[in-house]
């Protein structure tokens, strides 16, 4: 083990750990402003949205709004999937199986 | 305390707890290939398998371990690399403030607990889980249930990644690649309920993404989470305006 490298673990686990405990306690000691609660009422929408869309319309950084970009293709797919079949493992499988076939091909 | 944890078995907690791993379980399979994957590159990147591990067990967040690889093969610094971690992890901030009204009752140790364990993943399932009553009956061993498999997961799939090592060609060669957005899709198009949240996942993948390519730096996550929020609490306002003025006078 080496010092240097144990030392930037720990370090990265410390800021990690900082950002999920920051505001985890807050409202315990007092209610959060109502304004603040309805405006956390979107979060998982965003924090998603951001996590989603620019790993499928620039996996490579570069924005790729064509049907070359596969990954563009495995989201309709697996959004259909979760349409029609309502199961959210099946939507993912589908998707990847699309993704992994039209690469072989 | 003994007292206490016998007065936890006796309700439903079991039950909560199983539910959270339940409800997580299709985020952990979307997780694998990236799990092995991480295994696998760390060792080609020239961490030892214990090195890696510890990373999984410390760290615990799957973006930023892969960034990490990527920064420490290009010889970046250590101090820019803590940087960039906590810059892609921010949104923890706002993903724990969300959670924490559900956790106003519970004491210091769960929140140290359960803010070590909070990913994306069991964020999702919780808060999910959570929105469906009111605050009061949030029962923490949901959260915890989730974080606990998800870190069980995180920690085996490291452990098959550096221990195939070279052997097996990259899970995300293969096309695998996908299961991480195609899991993050599934889990944002289950969250969209209404018109105003299709809105909000807009101004948030068109704004996530326009920063993401031309603001260095991680910051397009919270940028992109910040301002979709900000666009949601004004569609909420201008539609409360409008029923006002169409509404007749009460008085």
């Amino acid at each position: 083990m080496r010092t240097d490298m144990l030392l930037l673990i720990i370090g990265m686990g410390v800021v990690t750990y900082i950002t999920r405990r920051f505001f985890i306690g807050a409202a315990k000691h007092a209610p959060l402003h109502p304004m603040v609660i309805r405006l956390l009422e979107y979060v998982p929408v965003a924090v998603l949205s951001v996590l989603v869309v620019p790993a499928i319309v620039a996996p490579e950084q570069r924005l790729a709004l064509n049907l070359d970009n596969v990954f563009i293709i495995g989201a309709v797919v697996t959004a259909l999937g979760l349409l029609l079949f309502n199961k959210q493992w099946l939507a993912i499988i589908l998707g990847v199986v699309t993704v992994v076939l039209i690469r072989v091909m | 305390m003994i007292k206490r944890i016998k007065q936890y078995q006796a309700t439903s907690h079991g039950k909560e707890f199983w539910a959270g791993m339940t409800h997580t379980l299709p985020f952990v399979l979307g997780a694998i290939p990236f799990g092995v994957s991480y295994g696998i590159l760390s060792v080609q990147a020239g961490l030892s398998i214990v090195e890696t591990q510890l990373m999984s067990i410390i760290v615990f967040a799957g973006a930023a371990q892969f960034m990490a690889l990527g920064m420490i093969q290009a010889g970046v610094s250590a101090p820019l690399i803590i940087m960039s971690t906590f810059l892609i992890n921010l949104r923890h901030m706002v993903m724990g403030l969300s959670l924490s009204p559900y956790l106003a009752k519970t004491g210091p140790w769960w929140h140290r607990v359960l803010a070590f364990g909070m990913t994306d993943e069991s964020y999702i399932a919780s808060i999910t889980h959570y929105r469906k009553n009111p605050p009061e009956q949030a029962d923490p061993f949901f959260a915890l249930g989730s974080s606990t498999l998800l870190f069980t997961g995180w920690q085996l799939m490291t452990i098959a990644g550096t221990l195939t090592g070279s052997s097996i060609a990259n899970p995300l060669d293969w096309g695998l690649d996908f299961a991480m957005p195609a899991t993050f899709l599934v889990m944002l198009l289950a969250q969209i309920t209404s018109q105003r949240l299709v809105i909000v996942a807009v101004t948030s993948g068109v704004v996530g993404t326009l920063s993401y390519l031309y603001i260095p730096g991680k910051w397009y996550i919270i940028i992109a989470t910040l301002a979709a929020c900000l666009v949601g609490l004004a569609l909420e306002w201008i539609d409360e305006r409008r029923m006002n003025e169409e509404a007749p006078d009460a008085d």
